[in-house]
């Protein structure tokens, strides 16, 4: 982080005056994935004449074919189209569930370093109490109490999920709000709330863009371990931790059940992962 | 402030803590829309089941009231009883302890052992294709979906060798460690990625302090240099990135129990849910959160030994 701060003193005054800076390799390598992904997603089930969810239990369990290039499940159900239909869902949701703690997290983390006092006691409490819970164990629990599927994942992910945003804006506003370019900004007589708003908080998001990379990757961890669990989205839909918990019972016959739909999230992942790391290097250039 | 204020003071602040987390614990009850012991009870409960629910879950006291009785009753290790079964939460979560202890113990040792060799080789030979072949493997493994490593160490070493138990914790000593190979070296898959990433930074750092070029200047060996130097520096960030990695491991031995099927609390929270049974949840909640803050707390106080630089507020 303490590369992060000599950058954003560099660009502090202006940080809307970027030079165009070429992408990194490991930036547009993460890019490419994210990118194959979504054309899959969007583009690949249009493609293929199945039903990712109706079931034909007499053409159950096949190898791989012309027909059906990955077989079929345990339901009959074509295992490629499935497996392209869960980028629908994993991926909105994870992005969806990293996306709506990030805004709340980095608003209560923003009003909590920039104006201290009472309101950085009461959210910096909260996030120690959410904290001291096995956050996860927690979302598990969360999401059965208000019934599973993508609506309570992504409410349960905010409760939760904020926290690591809010620490990390609160920081960052903390270290910023003593440079001499708001105190610049303050002697020309902007409001306060205009000074956060369009000079101390840009200036924060470098390393909240950051996090949420990994968070995303987290979030379609947490979401299929969910799912794998039973509680996650719920079947016939197609999402890659359910389909691997299908596919474990036909782990001796059939692997590529259980397999194939890991390898989505791995390389979903990786994808991520690469980007986050390419933005790092980036912004630091 | 002194050691022994710092201590105090940081187990007293546990107090508020655990009463917040018994809040939690409480409303996670009303969580669940409508009508609790409606949504308990199941559709086709009769008004009597649900009135019976009802009162043995204390829900038609009020809210502050239910909150005293549950601090009061958990101060006495009384957690309440299994709607399901019938039982104490206590003695289901007492049954249940061992699987999971054993899990998290093997686990967490091994996770330390790879990752601390994995890191200081990897910042030892920094920029070499043995440095970047460790980092990729640490950006994969940080993808990989544990119960999903689970399975693949299954398909890829159980199957083909028969050695180890695909399910089951196995009877007596030997039983146990032959079941705990596996679910332990997963445990290793899910956490080591994160600690590799934190250690390889520190140590890369270590390498480029003054008093390793100073050692060597003096002749002492690389071994040394790594084994009576840097690893008291290594163990501070390890006992840190134990302490913010608890909840996740958690987490992961409450994926791998199931993806193991080890009879342990993570497989009893997962049933229980299943079978909405809510004073078995909340129960296995309460002690999860427990063990974090404990751990935590535990991390603190040692730091305090460990670093005279640390700045105790």
């Amino acid at each position: 982080m303490t590369r992060a701060a000599e950058h954003s003193h560099a660009l502090a005054p202006a940080p809307r005056r970027k030079q165009r800076r070429p992408l990194t390799p490991k930036l547009k390598a993460g890019l490419c994935i994210l990118g194959i992904y979504v054309l899959m997603g969007v583009f690949g089930p249009m493609l293929l004449p199945f039903d990712p969810d109706k079931s034909d239990i007499l053409s159950r369990l096949q190898a791989p074919s012309a027909q059906h290039w990955l077989g079929t499940d345990q339901l009959g159900r074509d295992f490629l189209i499935r497996l392209l239909f869960a980028i629908r869902i994993d991926l909105p949701v994870a992005f969806a569930a990293s996306f709506v703690p990030m805004i709340i997290g980095t608003a209560l983390g923003a009003i909590a370093g920039y104006y201290g006092r009472l309101t950085d006691t009461i959210v910096s409490r909260a996030a120690d109490l959410v904290q001291a819970f096995p956050v996860y164990v927690f979302l598990l629990v969360l999401v059965f109490a208000m019934g599973s599927g993508a609506t309570s994942f992504i409410i349960a992910a905010s409760a939760i999920a904020w926290v690591g945003y809010a620490r990390l804006t609160r920081g960052e506003v903390l270290r910023l709000r003593e440079m001499e370019f708001v105190a610049a900004a303050r002697v020309t007589g902007l409001p306060e709330s205009r000074i956060l708003l369009t000079h101390v908080l840009p200036n924060a998001l470098p390393q909240t863009v950051i996090y949420f990379m990994s968070d995303v990757v987290m979030m379609v961890l947490v979401l299929s371990s969910l799912s794998f669990l039973g509680v996650g989205i719920q079947p016939p839909t197609a999402e890659w931790g359910r389909m691997i918990a299908e596919g474990q019972p036909f782990l001796r016959s059939h692997w590529w059940l259980a397999a194939a739909p890991g390898l989505m999230v791995m390389v979903f992942g990786i994808g991520l992962s690469m980007i986050g790391d390419g933005l790092d290097e980036w912004y630091q250039k | 402030m002194s050691r022994a204020g710092y201590i105090a003071k940081r187990l007293l602040q546990t107090v508020p803590l655990m009463a917040g987390i018994l809040l939690m614990v409480l409303l996670l009850l009303h969580a669940i829309p409508g009508d609790p012991a409606r949504a308990i009870g199941g559709i086709n409960a009769s008004e009597e089941t649900v009135q019976k629910i009802r009162e043995d879950l204390g829900l038609n006291k009020s809210l502050p009231v239910q909150y005293i009785t549950y601090i009061g009753n958990a101060l006495q290790g009384d957690l309440g009883q299994s709607t399901r079964s019938g039982r104490s939460v206590t003695s289901i979560i007492a049954d249940r302890l061992a699987p999971t202890i054993w899990l998290l113990l093997t686990g967490m040792v091994l996770s330390i052992i790879v990752s601390s060799v994995v890191s200081a080789i990897s910042a030892r030979n920094k920029d070499t294709w043995l440095d970047y072949s460790f980092v990729a493997l640490t950006i994969g493994g940080i993808s990989i979906p544990t119960f999903w490593a689970g399975l693949m160490l299954i398909l890829l070493i159980a199957l083909p060798t028969g050695l180890f138990p695909i399910s089951g914790f196995g009877q007596g000593f030997s039983g146990h460690v032959n079941s705990i190979v596996l679910p332990a070296t997963t445990f290793a898959i899910a956490i080591s990625p994160v600690m590799i990433r934190a250690l390889r930074t520190k140590f890369i750092a270590l390498y480029r302090q003054d008093f390793v070029m100073m050692s060597r200047a003096a002749g002492l060996g690389e071994g040394a240099i790594l084994f009576r130097h840097l690893t008291r520096h290594a163990a501070l960030i390890l006992i840190t990135m134990i302490s913010v990695q608890v909840g996740p491991m958690i987490f992961v031995s409450v994926v791998i129990e199931k993806t193991f099927a080890l009879p342990g609390l993570g497989q009893a929270l997962v049933n229980a849910v299943s079978q909405r049974d809510f004073p078995v949840i909340q129960g296995i909640t309460l002690v999860t959160a427990l063990f974090v803050t404990f751990v935590h707390l535990t991390g603190d106080i040692l730091t305090s030994f460990l670093n005279p630089k640390m700045s105790l507020k």
